[in-house]
């Protein structure tokens, strides 16, 4: 007895060191065969069963369809026929033979082996490739029996999110409550069935709260989220709700309830004491989400008077004004956010904030200053600011300016040399001097954008045949770009004059690469421009 | 009743005369709206215009005094009956853009025709008035405001009444018999009089030719073709009849000098034999067609038009006629000499239960529908059992935009790829795989599903090119099975629409 016990433990180990991806796909997918019932099939079926799942695996689906055909003649009788059927049906799936699928695999499942757990993974299949044929009338029939005979199966709680989806689409709303409340409250939830309804929940809470309904929705929450998550989740729910409800005349009296009870349950989360450190944070993070609320539902003196809070009750610090400044930013006040940003203890990334502050308001000369500054006090990140100030340049189309940083950062910052390079040419291309930009890529390494952006140069500076060139070389030397290239080589052609040569290109564009999008976009040109068809070979069965 | 009884008292040719414009207006109007009478009817109508013509012209050169009137008068009647005529030939020649250059010419000359006859009419009654008025004036009576525009005295000419002054014409307004109240110019009476016909002639032949051309579309039909059949797969029975070859027995010592050909040039005579076991069609009626059809009925290829693109891609000859072609060669129903097209707005026009089943679009750049649009095209799949087969003319952009208009025609149905097992996919071709000429807008035909059927097809490859003459350079059986899921889908809206149909003869 002991010697048997051995050996299964051997023979499950093996299994396991063996199939891994079996054991794994065990979890997580419903169409899986479990280890046990693998270990229980004759080692004929197993071979068979492997050989199927090798090619499924390779999603190589009609050699995989045609295994298990061959599993079905060969070991009728066997514990794993349903499932080799249930996987046959899944490749008539892939291989879209739905309605085959459907009436001679999966209802034949159900039909021959009720009993099995194949047979609730088959129902499930059933309705959800009805949906996936449009048949929603006929899927929502198939998937509500199965939601309602298996919930606690993952292929009920996989029917209810199907449902869900349908209801979507079809936009009744109330199916949609009803079900994403059962996957809420009603369905099993372990490690297969988690994702799906902890999805729901947020959902679910998202459209009582549009309802106005808090105290429902956070209940939903609470089924997903405990403590410090629980707050902010809440908060993240309710914020789009409230701003919707906000935005109506009649919703709006529902609106300032629902962001009256989301900050009343805030308040209650706060911890009695805040002796210690941790008491603290969540205390502050809490008043934070409050604000969050109160910024949401548009009351901007209530705003002022929690950020006053805070810095009472907690003191002030780089958070607090970071809040307040991002805040004042949002109102458009920029010389406020700026006072907050300059109370900053980190000076630097204070500094920072205030010339981003100074680009959002388009005051190219105080943010140049400020990073001018920000380039002496911290000598040590100095080519980091004569890059924001160059971008800064450019933003504002001061590309001259922009270069002449760039080229100084070149000499300066050896190690990032390509970096600022690429950055001088991309400059001169945005301002115009197709030549110089061409001077600089032609330096950069990054090939093949470098060549690309080249011939996009010469092209502007109407050197055809140079960009061709270019085009050629990047055809030869890169595969995944040779379909584009060819196709502009023949546009290039076109703004050349030659005609003739153009179509030439365009033709071997579709003769090389006829699956490719490039080809699809050469042989519309080719109609609608020349009036000429070209073959891209057509179809092929799969 | 007068002309009547003048009408009794003329000689038989007027009588004839008048008899034939009358069938013939009548004929005019049925092949606008019920097109019982086929085409060779009118032309043979039209023709016997030509000794009635030629008559009259020899009669009224009998009399010199009425000569140019006559000749006038049977010039614009010959006009009219002889450009329908030509309407009529190159309709049946299927010339189609001849046919409709002669309409747009055929119509400028009517207009400058009947043009020529208001400034000859107003001529003769400003001549008459002129006449009866200087007899009026004789008189001391005061004379009573003239209201009448075919005379030149009255009272509304030659008033100046652009820029409007209010105070004046409110003064004319409450006092119409003292035309003086309006301030006068230095206006030409007769100019005025010329600008107010040609504007009160033009107005009217627009209204005319409007009210005309709204004839057919109001009242446009779609009927199906009359039979029955079954909506199963197609099977072929091919028979291969052996021709047992005639043996000579020859004598190697004959004088006669038998010619006998290289054994591979000996053709064999095989004789197939492939007939339908079935014929394709849907109910209980005699021979191929459906049984929601008419005996005139036809399956017709319908175009939308939209605005925004090129929806005109191979149209007509050498384009989606071919594919019209085919489906009547492969399913032996009765199908349209051409291919149509019509606006979406159009498809109002058609009444529940006589709607076309099926229409086409296609196209590679953008697809621009107004809400009012939308809203027919909504109802044309919806209420009136409509579908819609699209194809993707070139462009991903076009397969974008298709999809972006369907999400605005069908909100609540999303698409998905159509099963190749489906039976728009099966019957009457089994299709084992989707052809396509270039994958614009992928490698699936997708479709729209609600109330137990499609509504929409949409093919992603371009299959009209391989349709087209030179079917773009696919391969045969790439071309075939394009013509074949063209049949299929053809056949699949006209017998559910005819099922449709059945059903709600049975409700």
């Amino acid at each position: 007895m002991a010697g048997r016990t051995k050996q299964r433990l051997i023979l499950t180990l093996l299994l396991c060191l063996g199939f891994p991806p079996l054991c794994l796909a065990q979890s997580n997918q419903l169409h899986e065969m479990s280890l046990e019932r693998w270990g229980q099939l004759r080692e004929v079926e197993r071979h068979q069963m492997k050989v199927a799942e090798k090619y499924f695996g390779d999603r190589n689906w009609s050699v995989a369809a045609d295994e298990y055909d061959k599993y079905l003649t060969l070991y009728e009788t066997s514990d794993a026929a349903s499932h080799a059927l249930l996987k046959w049906a899944i490749c008539q799936v892939e291989l879209r033979r739905q309605n085959t699928a459907i009436n001679d695999g999966f209802r034949s499942v159900v039909d021959y082996w009720p009993d099995s757990d194949d047979a609730i993974a088959a129902s499930y299949y059933v309705g959800k490739t009805l949906k996936d044929i449009g048949q929603n009338q006929k899927a929502k029939t198939a998937l509500n029996e199965v939601a309602t005979d298996h919930a606690k199966h993952l292929a009920g709680v996989l029917a209810m999110v199907t449902l869900a989806d349908i209801a979507t689409v079809e936009k009744d709303d109330d199916l949609k409550e009803d079900i994403l409340h059962k996957l809420t409250f009603d369905a099993l939830r372990d490690k297969r069935t988690r994702r799906q309804c902890e999805t729901a929940s947020l959902q679910l809470a998202n459209i009582l709260f549009s309802k106005g309904a808090a105290a429902d929705g956070i209940k939903a929450l609470t089924t997903t989220y405990q403590d410090g998550r629980l707050a902010s989740e809440v908060v993240n729910q309710a914020r789009s709700p409230i701003r919707t409800l906000l935005s109506g005349e009649q919703t709006k009296p529902k609106a300032n309830t629902l962001a009256n009870e989301i900050i009343a349950f805030l308040r209650e989360q706060e911890p009695k004491s805040t002796a210690s450190d941790e008491d603290k944070t969540y205390a502050r993070n809490l008043c934070f989400l409050v604000v969050d609320v109160l910024r949401s539902a548009k009351r901007s003196p209530e705003v002022d008077k929690e950020f006053a809070n805070i810095a009472k009750r907690f003191g002030t610090d780089d958070q607090l004004l970071g809040r307040i400044s991002e805040w004042h930013v949002a109102n458009g006040e920029y010389a406020k956010a700026r006072q907050a940003y300059g109370r900053f203890e980190d000076k630097i990334a204070g500094l920072q904030l205030v010339a981003t502050s100074y680009r959002q308001e388009k005051d190219i000369a105080q943010a140049i200053q400020t990073y001018n500054k920000l380039m002496s006090e911290d000598a040590e990140n100095q080519s980091k600011w004569k890059a924001e100030s160059a971008a800064a340049y450019r933003e504002f189309n001061k590309y001259n300016e922009a270069i002449a940083l760039y080229q100084e950062l070149v000499q300066e910052d050896a190690g990032n040399a390509d970096r600022w390079l690429w950055e001088t040419a991309t400059t001169h291309r945005d301002a115009g001097q197709w030549k110089e930009a061409i001077g600089c890529f032609r330096q950069s390494e990054r090939f093949p954008e470098s060549y690309w952006e080249m011939a996009s140069c010469h092209r502007r500076l109407k050197q055809h045949n140079e960009a061709i060139a270019l085009y050629n070389q990047i055809a030869g030397g890169d595969k995944g770009r040779a379909p584009g290239a060819m196709l502009q080589i023949g546009y290039t052609e076109e703004e050349a004059k030659h005609s003739d040569k153009a179509i030439a290109a365009f033709k071997k564009v579709c003769r090389l690469f006829p699956k490719d999008q490039h080809a699809s976009r050469a042989h519309a040109h080719l109609q609608n421009k020349y009036k000429l068809t070209v073959t891209l070979g057509g179809a092929k069965q799969d | 009743m007068n002309s009547v009884s003048s009408l009794r008292r003329s000689s038989p040719a007027v009588k004839w005369t008048v008899g034939y414009l009358i069938v013939w207006s009548v004929l005019l109007i049925e092949i606008r709206t019920l097109q019982i009478v086929s085409n060779w009817g009118h032309l043979a109508l039209g023709l016997l215009s030509l000794p009635i013509v030629v008559y009259w012209l020899k009669n009224a050169s009998r009399d010199e005094s009425q000569m140019r009137l006559q000749r006038c008068v049977i010039g614009t009647l010959a006009f009219v009956v002889w450009w329908q005529l030509m309407l009529v030939l190159l309709d049946t020649l299927v010339l189609d853009t001849a046919r409709a250059n002669a309409a747009r010419w055929g119509t400028a000359g009517l207009f400058f025709i009947g043009l020529l006859w208001v400034v000859w009419g107003i001529e003769r009654a400003s001549v008459y008035y002129q006449q009866v008025g200087s007899g009026r004036t004789r008189g001391s009576d005061p004379v009573p405001p003239i209201w009448n525009p075919l005379n030149l005295d009255a009272s509304f000419y030659a008033i100046q009444w652009l820029p409007p002054r209010p105070l004046p014409i409110l003064r004319y307004l409450s006092q119409p018999r003292n035309p003086n109240v309006l301030p006068h110019g230095q206006r030409s009476r007769k100019l005025d009089q010329s600008f107010l016909a040609l504007l009160t002639y033009t107005f009217s032949f627009l209204m005319l030719a409007l009210l005309f051309s709204q004839i057919g579309g109001c009242r446009e039909i779609y009927e199906m073709p009359a039979g029955g059949g079954e909506q199963k797969q197609l099977a072929q029975v091919v028979k291969i009849k052996k021709v047992i070859r005639k043996k000579y027995i020859i004598n190697p010592l004959s004088s006669i000098i038998f010619a006998v050909p290289p054994i591979d040039d000996v053709q064999l005579e095989l004789t197939e034999i492939t007939k339908h076991a079935y014929q394709i069609g849907q109910g209980e009626g005699k021979g191929a067609g459906f049984s929601g059809g008419t005996f005139r009925g036809k399956v017709r290829f319908i175009r939308l038009e939209y605005s925004g693109g090129d929806w005109d891609q191979d149209y007509g000859v050498g384009g989606d006629l071919n594919m019209l072609l085919e489906y009547g060669i492969r399913t032996q129903h009765k199908v349209a000499e051409r291919t149509e097209s019509r606006t979406i707005g159009q498809l109002a026009n058609f009444p529940l239960g006589k709607s076309p089943p099926l229409v086409y679009m296609t196209g590679q750049q953008n697809i621009s529908l107004s809400n009012s649009e939308v809203k027919t095209l909504r109802e044309y799949l919806t209420e009136k059992h409509g579908m819609l087969f699209g194809d993707n003319g070139g462009s991903r952009h076009f397969h974008n935009q298709f999809l972006s208009m369907m999400n605005r025609v069908l909100p609540n149905v999303r698409p998905v790829p159509i099963p190749l097992d489906d039976v728009i996919h099966r019957i009457p071709y089994q299709i084992p795989y989707l052809p396509y000429v270039a994958p614009h807008g992928g490698k699936e035909a997708l479709g729209w599903y609600k109330d137990g059927r499609w509504l929409a097809y949409y093919h992603p490859g371009d299959i009209g090119d391989a349709w087209s003459d030179g079917h773009a350079g696919v391969s045969a059986d790439i071309w075939e099975s394009c013509y074949r899921i063209g049949t299929n889908v053809t056949f699949y809206a006209h017998s559910e629409y005819s099922k449709w149909l059945d059903a709600q003869n049975k409700d």
